[in-house]
């Protein structure tokens, strides 16, 4: 930046510019689709960036103009295009431009380079594929003509203006049509649209189900049989620890200390996904995903603040050969775009990145799945809502674009095969939504709300809407809203999904509109709260919107689902790979004993699948707020992944209490009841390893499923509907029975049921998340060795198999005949394979819990992807110790299997004799050493250090970005 | 002697770095100064006394968009911000951005500025590090900490007060460098990349969270005091100049 002076803003510049930084290329965009900015304004923005970005114009021996900016790595990527947007910079904008001052640098260099360099692909931006071909992300820019708003327009076939209903939706609306006597305007199709899709309504998890086979139950609804009714069953008795479930932002628990006692603090927890709008901008979908659900966190109850996020991000494979969508982004893209715009969201909130998940999988080429979980704190005092007729309704924080438009619609279809144009996706700006916590939290200390909610998918028409059933009734006006840019129509004022924007109740106006100046944060007065019984909305008096909130919030018609019994279905598909049984239980018993073990272990610690994710956690800033009491990665070296975490709740004198925080998922296994158990086994085990106290605990159940709806007028047949929504059940099924189990509810989750794309299904994709009050982190395990001669033992897995491992991926062949969890399927309450399974975990983990509470194991880790040899490879990084392993030379089944309940540790040794009276299963894996290598006892020796080289490669290289 | 941690427009580690300061034992009073409050009028400078410390903890003000600190420090500038600090005799401390601010308003003199490190990209790991105290290990959590000066020459009155010193961490500073300070009359301006606030405890380091395996000695240690409230403390009590 050549001149520093410039950036004292002249007045009158958009707000989005003026003091706030550039809010993205999107906003750009939406500034020139306006297309009324008035000529002074254009030109003074174009002025400020003459100066803002120095840049030379070359011609190249070809026709195109080359601009070379200058200090490329110190301006920011969005002002460039918003310069090219305005003219000021050429819009064939090279790579080469980013070009410092070295024009001699070689091509290669220079692409490698601008990769570093630039945090998102613009509008106009040529990337480089895996390929290294040059490769476009240019949008389409529409229209910028603005037509007559339609906003009042009787509308009587939704259809033309591309909304989709079923008939029965259709009916329904028919009916209250009829009722009201007049056609719906164009605003309330859309308010519907946005009521009533898939991503606000969750019309599959509520649906009624019927089974055309005997051997299943009838439902009324997934959520509310396998997972409300169990969960509510639980919080009617421990009323002091489950303090909200399901009807809010997110689900609340109440804390307690480490030596028990009652913390007046609550934490309160919630994960959502954004796969479509990561799928399309990788950056900006992933960024908004993590920042909006943190918003998630600050419409909890009165407010909470978000103090830990953690996110799941799955990734078509980088090797993937098979068919992908035709417009589906190179799989690089993606994962840098998506890495990127965590780290940007997550750092510039202040919120700590705690922990996290990268999944590789070839179906993922339909939509990248990008989860983003938040913990929030609150006061015990602040969990409910205090809403009256009466409030006053103010939308706070930033100013309403034509930014998000329909995106809840949009994400509840197949996008790619949707006319997309761009205006679905938006770009997070952290900043502003960092003001408005600050302003809300302290408005919330002094008492002035009685009720927020965040502004996430429909925008004011669904917090309002929402709002609006506490005291049944709002009356809302749109006329003084502020706006990006002039020009919205009235149904866009009302659905604009712009982000950074919270909708609040007060009965104080006066100190509400004060406490907001003295922050700077804008307010808008956009009504009142009643008990009308309706949802009235209007903007410069008249009404565009009056409906009954029973009919907009109860008559939805429920989706009717049929299914059947699959599991024969499913069996035959398993085990498709080793159908011939005899011939293939030899073929892989050849297969495997010529397998050489040293080799194949080195190279699946280079994989996509177990290399070191250290490269994107050193990205994301998991410290901030001085709460994570177990980092990522530890030991003298940080070389050493831990598992679970510790986060300190210290808001004031009062709190000190612990969070502890575990999640998991295990998409790529294919047999249902392997998948959804090992998720959930694996999310209590690590937040185990976090210190978590099992019985004041709680989980949260985040769904992507592929499409489970059959196929509708003019799709292609999707034959697997059936055996997906039978799969669906089988799920919840499982949940039900861990949730009785253990006594732990599901207090809060999400589904996106719609991941599918051109005809690609994503695989079953379940992420369950335990968290709970925690122990002392004196007596919470690390995970890495720290002493020589220290005896290491181990809780050998349940269903210890090859099946499904991290080794079988890796070599893409069957490496177990073995190929489903249990032999037989029959469904819950009579699966005595199951329920006993559960119970042996819950013993394991309660004997395990008692062990960590009086400070016993010292260090521990999970026995997860890779099996028990990558669990100690794991331990011994921290310090660069080894192990003298008992057993005479490696063995493959020992090794490499996976299971559910694996856990291996260290103690001290004269605690050695407690540690044996809590199991009855323990077995000795050997004693670590002080030489960094693993000796087995026949003589052979692995040096660590190749295989430490190994593991780290993709971080070195920059694999993650 | 108190101490003013500003708070606001994208500044992050004000909480961490409260609980800090009062872990020192050192202030009469540590409180908030609210700087959105402050530019809007909505709140006056506090009385500050000779001898009081303004602490400017790390985050991401204004996003950093268009450069680390950047924003802030036009802001800060606009409201003649340090020459009031000067002027009352207060002493300034910056941490992360709130060093890249200081930077960016020249808080150490022309021609020192804090650019993206070099290899690229935002870290945080635990460093060891050297100042004119003795070792330390505290966090670096940063994208912009390379330092860079005008012809490689520090300012007059500008002295260097912490380095890096650990191979698996490089940022491209110049001589390494990781923390400056500049004495004007009797109060000073410090400014450090590393993460003071977060060491609070020895069990905060990476490789001491709960190593010892004997209960009561992890329990003594988790009491001890971790390197970075050494560091302050030896920061603020620092009364014979040796900053």
């Amino acid at each position: 930046m050549k001149n520093f002076e410039c950036w004292l803003l002249p007045e009158g510049l958009p707000s989005f510019v003026a003091g706030r930084g550039l809010e993205s290329e999107i906003s750009c965009y939406t500034l020139l689709r306006a297309q009324d900015l008035s000529v002074t304004e254009k030109d003074r923005l174009k002025d400020f960036l003459k100066h803002a970005i120095s840049f030379d114009e070359v011609t190249l021996a070809g026709k195109e103009i080359l601009a070379r900016v200058h200090h490329a790595a110190s301006v920011d990527p969005k002002e460039i295009s918003l310069a090219q947007f305005l003219d000021v910079l050429p819009p064939k904008l090279r790579i080469e431009s980013w070009l410092v001052s070295d024009s001699q640098s070689p091509l290669e260099k220079l692409k490698a380079e601008a990769e570093l360099l630039w945090r998102e692909p613009a509008i106009e931006f040529i990337w480089t594929g895996s390929s290294g071909d040059w490769w476009s992300s240019r949008a389409v820019l529409p229209d910028a003509k603005r037509a007559q708003d339609p906003s009042m327009d009787p509308v009587v076939d939704p259809s033309k203006i591309g909304l989709e209903f079923s008939k029965e939706e259709l009916a329904a609306i028919a009916d209250e049509a009829k009722i009201q006597n007049r056609n719906f305007t164009r605003t309330e199709w859309e308010l519907l649209a946005q009521t009533w899709s898939e991503h606000c309504k969750h019309k599959i998890f509520g649906a009624e189900i019927t089974a055309k086979d005997a051997r299943l139950p009838v439902t009324k609804g997934i959520f509310k049989t396998y997972l409300r009714a169990p969960a509510l069953k639980i919080a009617d008795v421990e009323k002091d620890t489950y303090l909200s479930l399901f009807h809010d932002n997110s689900g609340v628990v109440g804390l307690t200390r480490p030596d028990g006692s009652v913390s007046p603090w609550a934490a309160c927890i919630k994960m959502e996904t954004h796969n479509s709008p990561s799928a399309i901008s990788p950056y900006g979908g992933a960024s908004t995903g993590l920042v909006g659900v943190h918003r998630d966190i600050l419409g909890t109850g009165l407010g909470a603040k978000p103090i830990a996020s953690w996110d799941v991000l799955c990734f078509e494979s980088t090797e993937n050969k098979d068919r992908r969508p035709k417009n589906a982004l190179p799989p690089d893209v993606i994962r840098r775009g998506v890495i990127h715009g965590i780290e940007d969201g997550g750092n510039q909130s202040g919120i700590p990145t705690v922990q996290g998940s990268v999944v590789f999988h070839n179906s993922y080429s339909a939509k990248p799945l990008v989860y983003a979980g938040a913990i929030g704190s609150l006061k015990r005092e602040d969990v409910d809502k205090k809403a009256k007729p009466g409030d006053t309704l103010y939308c706070v924080g930033g100013a309403v674009g034509a930014d998000g438009l329909r995106g809840a619609v949009m994400s509840s279809r197949d996008l790619r095969t949707e006319d997309f144009q761009g205006s679905a996706v938006q770009v997070a700006q952290a900043f502003v939504q960092r003001c408005l916590t600050e302003f809300l939290l302290e408005a919330r200390d002094l008492k002035i709300i009685s009720c927020v909610t965040d502004n996430g998918a429909g925008g004011l028409a669904s917090s309002c809407g929402e709002m609006a059933t506490l005291t049944n009734g709002a009356r809302i006006d749109l006329s003084n809203l502020r706006f990006k840019f002039r020009g919205l129509h009235s149904w866009e004022k009302l659905l604009s999904e712009s982000q950074e924007r919270m909708t609040v109740a007060t009965r104080d106006e006066k100190a509400f509109e004060d406490l907001a100046n003295a922050w700077g944060v804008g307010i808008d007065k956009i009504g009142e709260l009643n008990d009308s019984k309706n949802f009235v909305v209007s903007d410069h008096e008249k009404t565009i919107v009056d409906l009954s909130l029973d009919f907009l919030h109860e008559k939805c018609p429920t989706l009717k689902l049929t299914t059947q019994w699959a599991w024969e279905d499913e069996l035959k598909i398993l085990n498709s790979e080793v159908s011939n049984f005899e011939d293939a239980a030899k073929k892989i018993d050849e297969f495997n004993s010529s397998l050489d073990l040293k080799a194949e272990f080195k190279a699946l610690l280079n994989s996509e699948i177990l290399a070191s994710r250290e490269g994107i956690v050193r990205r994301f800033d998991h410290e901030v707020q001085g709460r994570t009491k177990k980092l990522p990665f530890a030991g003298a070296t940080q070389e050493s992944p831990q598992d679970g975490s510790l986060i300190e709740v210290f808001e004031d004198e009062e709190s000190s209490a612990y969070v502890a925080l575990g999640h998991g998922l295990a998409p790529y296994r294919q047999d249902i009841n392997d998948n959804v158990l090992h998720s959930v086994d694996e999310s209590i085990r690590q937040a185990l390893l976090g210190g978590m106290k099992l019985n004041e605990s709680a989980m949260l159940d985040n769904y992507s499923w592929p499409d489970p709806l059959p196929a509708q007028d003019g799709q292609a047949a999707r034959p697997q509907s059936d055996r997906l929504t039978w799969k669906l059940l089988r799920s919840a099924e499982i949940l039900e029975s861990v949730t009785r189990h253990f006594g732990m509810p599901f207090i809060s989750g999400k589904d996106s049921m719609k991941n599918t794309s051109e005809g690609i299904d994503v695989p079953e994709t379940l992420v369950v998340s335990s968290f709970g009050p925690s122990y002392s982190p004196q007596d919470v395990p690390h995970s890495f060795f720290t002493r020589a001669n220290d005896v290491c033992f181990y809780l050998e897995p349940l269903q210890f198999d090859l099946r499904g491992s991290a080794l079988e991926r890796f070599k893409g062949r069957a490496l177990s005949t073995n190929r489903a969890l249990f032999d037989a399927g029959t469904f819950i309450g009579q699966d005595e394979s199951l329920e006993s399974t559960i119970a042996t975990l819950k013993k394991r983990y309660q004997s395990f819990e008692k062990l960590i509470a009086n400070g016993y194991i010292r260090a521990a880790k999970d026995i997860g992807e890779g099996g028990l040899l990558t669990s100690v490879f794991e331990m011994c990084l921290g310090r660069h110790l080894g192990m003298q392993i008992d057993m005479a030379k490696p063995e493959l089944k020992p090794l490499f299997s996976e299971g559910l309940g694996g856990l291996v540790f260290t103690c001290d040794i004269h605690q050695i004799d407690k540690i044996e009276k809590a199991f009855t299963d323990l077995k000795r894996i050997g004693v670590v050493t002080k030489t960094f290598d693993f000796r087995f006892t026949g003589g052979e020796q692995w040096q660590l250090d190749e295989f430490r080289e190994s593991y780290l490669e993709k971080t070195k290289e920059g694999f993650w970005g | 002697m108190k101490a003013f941690v500003l708070k606001g427009l994208g500044i992050e580690c004000e909480l961490e770095m409260m609980r800090a300061l009062k872990l020192t034992e050192l202030f009469s009073e540590v409180s908030y100064l609210n700087i959105p409050k402050l530019l809007a009028g909505a709140e006056n400078m506090p009385a500050f006394e000779k001898g009081d410390s303004v602490v400017i903890p790390g985050g991401f003000s204004y996003s950093d968009h268009f450069g680390a600190g950047k924003l802030l420090a036009s802001k800060l500038k606009e409201i003649k911000f340090f020459e009031t600090l000067d002027s009352k005799e207060v002493n300034v401390f910056g941490v992360c951005n709130g060093f890249q601010i200081m930077c960016e308003a020249d808080c150490f003199g022309e021609g020192v500025s804090l650019k993206s490190n070099l290899p690229y990209g935002f870290q945080n790991r635990w460093v060891k590090l050297k100042s004119t105290w003795g070792e330390a290990a505290l966090p670096v959590r940063h994208g912009e900490g390379r330092l860079v000066l005008k012809a490689n020459k520090l300012p007059e009155n500008t002295k260097v007060c912490l380095s890096y010193d650990d191979e698996s961490f490089d940022n491209g500073s110049f001589e390494k460098i990781a923390g400056l300070v500049s004495r004007k009359g009797s109060s000073w301006r410090m400014g450090m990349m590393p993460h003071p606030e977060i060491a609070v405890s020895k069990m905060d380091h990476p490789d001491k969270f709960g190593t010892d395996f004997l209960q009561e000695n992890r329990d003594r240690r988790y009491a001890e005091e971790g390197d970075g409230i050494t560091l302050l403390k030896q920061i603020f009590s620092n009364k014979d100049g040796a900053i």
